[in-house]
């Protein structure tokens, strides 16, 4: 019995033993870790119990006491295991572990040794995506030559600033334009692109889908991105400012020129001020009021892909102007800010030139030209103050306009026109007036007068809701009132040919009424519209050679318009809601349409429509978008999915115009990619690409155009590449079997003292009209310009145009060549420019620019050489 | 007559000479011990987030053989300028200069997160943590032992950080649950603020609420000394220190009227101001 319990027990022992061979639970591993130089004890030391010593894992950690002593609790333990010390600036040391070992002291010495740290440094990225907002790091795209904003928005991708200082993005014109969150501009907001120094800038933020109503925020999709300027701390809430003077003389002609233009502001999140002050004998700030301009002196360079017009507009354009606009904007609560903005402007403007333009048309082709040589003068004030509360439940646009305007043009005939413009909106009424008068006086007299008296009641200017989920039915509670006489008079006298009286009256009254009775979650809409229309017309016209006279007079009210609204079905919970909505139109053409929103909170939103006229356009459209994603009013930064289809159909027998846009965009953090095609059977089929994380874009433009029996074909290839922020290149090229144009840009510094900005063109066209011009006629352009940068401080400047066309319309070749220079140097707050512009004193510029099969001519009269000395002073 | 003449005179010199000693005074910059040198830094980015307002700050980690350091970007250019000066005497102008010199622009300047506290590891003695704050005036020290934190690492979670490869560990501290990415390559057990504890440096933390956010920006090898300003201060426990920010915050004005004797009256022009403040500790009430 005794040998018999004796080896029960044994062989009880020894299962356990061999049980205890793979698992031992909370074993302590303990021991000292010192200094093998000093000897003295080390403090935490990252000790690490592995099983496998060059494996990442470990079982257990410790760290060392001020006494050097660890202790480890094993929950585990291998067969082998391996004990690991380290510490930074010490060599590591590992201690391999036998299980019978454990439980003795590990007593370690770790020698000290000269270490090597991979080191990290994390530079700003110059471009940051968060959400719908791209911002760009100022300081990342400043060099030597960036001076105003507009200089340092041109080198950010996707972004572009025209010569009048405004800015587009990704080839579309922005909403709105911010300085610290606030609009104080509004939409002339030039004053700040062109005045403001591009060092005070501290980030440009792109606000993607930027609903600028909060109210409207998720519930209307904005589709225009809109942009905010942070500025650095040095430049915020104190003066800041440039004073600019420049003198010189223009040599052929001895004429003395002289502007001097002060730019001040002072920019806060709270409150604004900037004001400009300026006048010139010779050249235009682009600073003022662009309303302030209404001078019939314009100038139309049609827009070309592939070239840009490296005429700048002081070479022709000779300018007088004297002018200031002040704005100003302040918070006055965390939702309400009120502005102002006054500007008062007199210009005299003069300048000569040519245009000719040869169309393509299903007729045959179209040769226009027209010369121009106004001598405008123009006296502009205008002036406005606003008040704006725009809250999450409520949003108001309260504001006051007036614009005062006198212009006379006195070269080709002796014309006067005045315009007197005033609007209201307080609170829910809206009353314009808009008040005109022309004289006209070359061979007769031409006179006319035009009032325009315009009240509604509840314009779109004030929206309110009780609740956040009410605002899904924001317009529901909608009412509208619109009501608009028009008044008109005019007196033709024309020596010889016709007199003509005239007289017009026209009322129009529109009401809107959309009802809401929203009642336990269930909602019923119902929307009347009304609108008539009566145009009562009398004329009376005298001509004296063959003793006609005309009498009439019109009217009708035969418009009606109706439509209904009424949601499909409505979840609270979900935030779901399907708005529909038809139209019926019946005057002098008919017109129908359908839409349909809807908006679901976890899953998409989608947007149709439908739209079709008749009887003087035959017109089909059917537009559909979809936006899917995670996105939602809880989460809106979230990722998403746009896709959208257009298509439109025109009458074939007026134009072949038919159309399909197919679009899609996927965002993901910075990247954007989209494709776009237009098949367009009278304009051609486009494909665009777009991947903005690699600043690559394409354009494939194909054009088939049935013109008689004859055949364009055209393609496009455009690609832009910007390596980093100094190298912008891009190649453009365009072909058709009537004229073929090419272009390659290309920006580049190579050292860091030197600039390069090149740009060629080539283009060659076959003329379409016979007899009046020669068959071929080919078109050179190249610009470019060297700057060198010995310094920081000192820039030398050198440019240079030359444009060549072998053949003009009377058959004689025509180049033109300018050289520009300019030194500059810039000494604390002062710069101080040499210009010399015009060298080689050219007096007559020619462009030739292609547009599918159509040429454009142009040619300007130009200034000659011209020397002046630029100060400007920065505070 | 003299003897008249004399004090008449002498008492028109008196005060242009007491302004010419007022203008030659002499002040120190700020008195500050260095307490040992710093071998390598750590630079964070701090985001903190209050409501829907996020502000940005840096703290910078000193780590040196004995004493560790965390605190405020802004606070360390302070200290570095203190050390620079090494507590001499200095005219008033160029002191004011000076001052005026370090809140020009940096992006590592701004201190708008009313953050004040300083962290020392290992100090006054090793296992002991120093942390000295300032609630609106007042300035206040405390040692405490510093309790563990008992990380949760997942080995499955790996991510790089900057060239490092770090791994995931999960903790519970002073009421905040926190995420951290240690570098087990930089054998270093300390992080940003108070977090410590892993067996590699923490290089971005994050609190489960998504009140703050620590990632590195810079780490670097350093020969830096490590300051500890020394001035007044009221001895208690940081619990405590805690409570009276927090009392602070809540009623500024009875703050300041109770602590330092100066009676504010709460009237039109005290408008009320609401502090951006999100504490990293929280207390059970």
């Amino acid at each position: 019995m005794k040998v018999s319990s004796i080896t029960i027990l044994l062989l009880i022992m020894s299962c356990l033993n061999s049980f205890s061979q793979t698992i031992n639970d909370k074993k302590l591993l303990c021991g000292y870790v010192r200094n093998a130089e000093t000897g003295k004890a080390l403090q935490n030391v990252v000790v690490k119990l592995k099983a496998d010593a060059n494996s990442s894992r470990m079982s257990a950690y410790a760290l060392t006491r001020s006494d050097g002593s660890f202790e480890i609790k094993a929950r585990r333990m291998e067969e082998k295991g391996y004990l690991v010390f380290s510490l930074l600036g010490y060599e590591t040391y590992t201690v391999e572990l036998v299980k019978s070992n454990v439980g003795e002291p590990v007593n370690v010495a770790l020698k000290p040794f000269d270490y090597e740290l991979e080191e990290i440094v994390v530079r700003p990225t110059s471009i940051e995506a968060r959400g719908d907002t791209v911002a760009f790091l100022a300081g990342s795209f400043i060099s030597p030559t960036t001076i105003t904003l507009a200089d340092l928005i041109c080198k950010m991708p996707g972004l572009s600033v025209d010569k009048r200082g405004r800015i587009e993005y990704q080839g579309e014109r922005i909403k709105k334009f911010y300085i610290e969150g606030l609009d104080l501009l509004s939409s002339d907001y030039n004053m700040a692109t062109l005045n403001i120094q591009a060092n005070d800038v501290s980030m440009v933020e792109v606000l993607e889908n930027d609903q600028p109503i909060k109210l409207l925020k998720g519930v209307e999709h904005e589709e225009l991105a809109s942009i905010n300027i942070k500025l650095k701390k040095s430049a915020l809430s104190r003066l800041k400012g440039t004073l600019d003077m420049e003198a010189g003389s223009n040599l052929p002609y001895d004429k003395k020129l002289a502007a001097a233009k002060l730019f001040c502001m002072n920019i806060s999140s709270q409150k604004q001020y900037m004001a400009t002050l300026g006048g010139s004998n010779y050249s235009r700030y682009n600073t003022l009021h662009k309303r302030a301009r209404k001078s019939s002196a314009k100038i139309s360079i049609p827009s070309n892909p592939f070239s840009k017009a490296p005429l700048a507009d002081n070479r022709y354009i000779d300018l007088k102007q004297l002018g200031g606009r002040l704005g100003s904007i302040k918070k006055i609560a965390k939702n309400k800010e009120y502005k102002y903005n006054i500007s008062l402007t007199r210009e005299n403007e003069k300048y000569s030139s040519i245009s000719e333009s040869e169309y393509f048309t299903p007729q045959g082709k179209i040769k226009y030209s027209e010369v121009a040589l106004p001598d405008a003068e123009t006296y502009a004030l205008a002036g406005n103050i606003s008040f704006l509360n725009n809250s999450d439940n409520h949003y108001l646009d309260e504001k006051i306009d007036i614009m005062a305007g006198f212009e006379k043009d006195d070269i080709l005939v002796d014309k006067d026109s005045y315009n007197l413009e005033q609007r209201a909106r307080v609170r829910n009424i809206e009353i314009k007036n808009i008040l005109k008068y022309k004289r006209k006086n070359n061979k007769g007299n031409i006179s006319s007068f035009d009032n325009v008296l315009n009240i509604s009641i509840n314009p779109n200017s004030e929206y309110s809701v009780p609740s956040q989920y009410e605002k899904y039915a924001y317009n529901q509670s909608l009412s509208q009132l619109t009501a608009q006489t028009l008044f008109a008079g005019s007196y033709v006298w024309m020596l010889g040919d016709i007199s003509s009286i005239s007289l017009g009256y026209q009322t129009d009254l529109n009401y809107t009424q959309v009802k809401t009775n929203l009642n336990s979650g269930e909602s019923e809409n119902n929307t009347r519209q009304a609108r008539a229309n009566n145009i009562a017309n009398l004329s009376y016209q005298w001509n004296p050679n063959s003793w006609k006279v005309i009498f009439s007079l019109k009217g009708f009210a035969d418009a009606m318009h109706f439509s209904y609204l009424k949601p499909l079905s409505e979840d609270k919970e979900n935030y779901n809601k399907i708005n529909s909505y038809w139209g019926l139109s019946n005057s002098i053409f008919c017109h129908c349409s359908a839409n349909t929103k809807i908006y679901l909170k976890n899953n998409y939103r989608d947007t149709r429509h439908i739209s079709f006229s008749d009887f003087v356009m035959n017109t089909i459209r059917y537009s559909y978008m979809r936006e899917s994603s995670s996105r939602s009013i809880d989460n809106p930064n979230s990722q998403d999915i746009s896709s959208m289809l257009y298509v439109e159909y025109k009458d074939p027998i007026q134009g072949m115009f038919s159309k399909i846009n197919i679009g899609y965009v996927h965002k993901r953090k910075n990247t954007i990619n989209s494709i776009e095609i237009t098949p367009d059977g009278y304009m051609g089929s486009r494909m665009h690409l777009t991947n903005s994380s690699s600043n690559l874009r394409g354009n494939l433009f194909f054009s088939k155009r049935f013109f008689s029996i004859k055949t364009t074909v055209t393609s496009q290839i455009s690609v832009n590449i910007m390596k980093n922020r100094l190298v912008r290149n891009s190649i453009n090229m365009e072909a058709n079997n009537k004229s073929v144009a090419a272009n390659i840009r290309i920006s580049t510094n190579p050292f860091r003292w030197i600039n390069i900005e090149a740009e060629g063109g080539w283009g060659s066209m076959k003329s379409e009209i016979e007899n009046t011009s020669p068959n071929q006629s080919d078109n050179y352009e190249s610009h470019g310009s060297l700057t060198f940068l010995p310094t920081e401080k000192l820039h030398f400047s050198l440019s240079h145009n030359y444009s060549y066309r072998s053949k003009d319309n009377f058959g004689n070749s025509i180049s033109s060549s300018f050289l520009d220079a300019s030194i500059s140097y810039e000494q604390k707050r002062w710069r101080y420019e040499l210009l010399a512009n015009n060298l080689l004193g050219e007096d007559v510029y020619q462009k030739v620019s292609y547009k599918g099969g159509d040429v454009f001519v142009n040619t300007y009269f130009l200034r000659q050489r011209e020397m002046l000395l630029k100060l400007s002073y920065r505070f | 007559m003299k003897k008249i003449l004399f004090y008449v005179i002498l008492c028109a010199f008196l005060p242009s000479l007491s302004n010419a000693q007022m203008n030659a005074r002499v002040w120190p910059y700020i008195i500050i011990d260095v307490i040992d040198t710093a071998k390598v830094e750590c630079i964070y980015k701090y985001d903190v987030r209050m409501g829907d307002e996020v502000r940005r700050n840096y703290n910078i980690l000193q780590i040196g053989d004995k004493i560790v350091k965390s605190c405020t970007y802004a606070a360390y250019r302070k200290d570095s300028l203190g050390i620079a000066l090494d507590n001499k005497n200095y005219p008033t102008s160029f002191l004011m200069k000076k001052t005026r010199e370090l809140k020009k622009s940096t992006i590592y300047h701004s201190d708008n997160t009313h953050t004040s506290w300083k962290i020392f590891w290992n100090y006054p003695k090793p296992n002991k943590l120093l942390i000295t704050d300032r609630v609106f005036t007042d300035c206040y020290k405390s040692v405490e032992t510093p309790s563990p934190i008992d990380w949760n690492i997942d080995y499955n979670e790996t991510k790089n950080i900057n060239g490092y490869n770090c791994s995931k560990a999960v903790g519970k501290y002073f009421g905040r649950e926190w995420t951290v990415w240690y570098a087990a390559d930089i054998p270093l057990s300390y992080g940003p603020w108070m977090l410590y504890g892993l067996p590699g440096l923490i290089l971005e933390a994050s609190d489960s609420t998504g009140g703050h956010k620590f990632s590195v920006v810079k780490f670097s090898k350093t020969k830096q000394p490590i300051g500890l300003e020394n001035k007044k201060a009221f001895k208690t426990s940081y619990s405590k220190v805690v409570r009276l920010h927090k009392e602070y915050v809540k009623r500024p004005l009875d703050y300041v009227n109770s602590h330092s004797g100066i009676q504010l009256k709460n009237g039109a022009s005290a408008k009320k101001r609401r502090f951006f403040y999100n504490p990293l500790i929280l207390l059970d009430e």
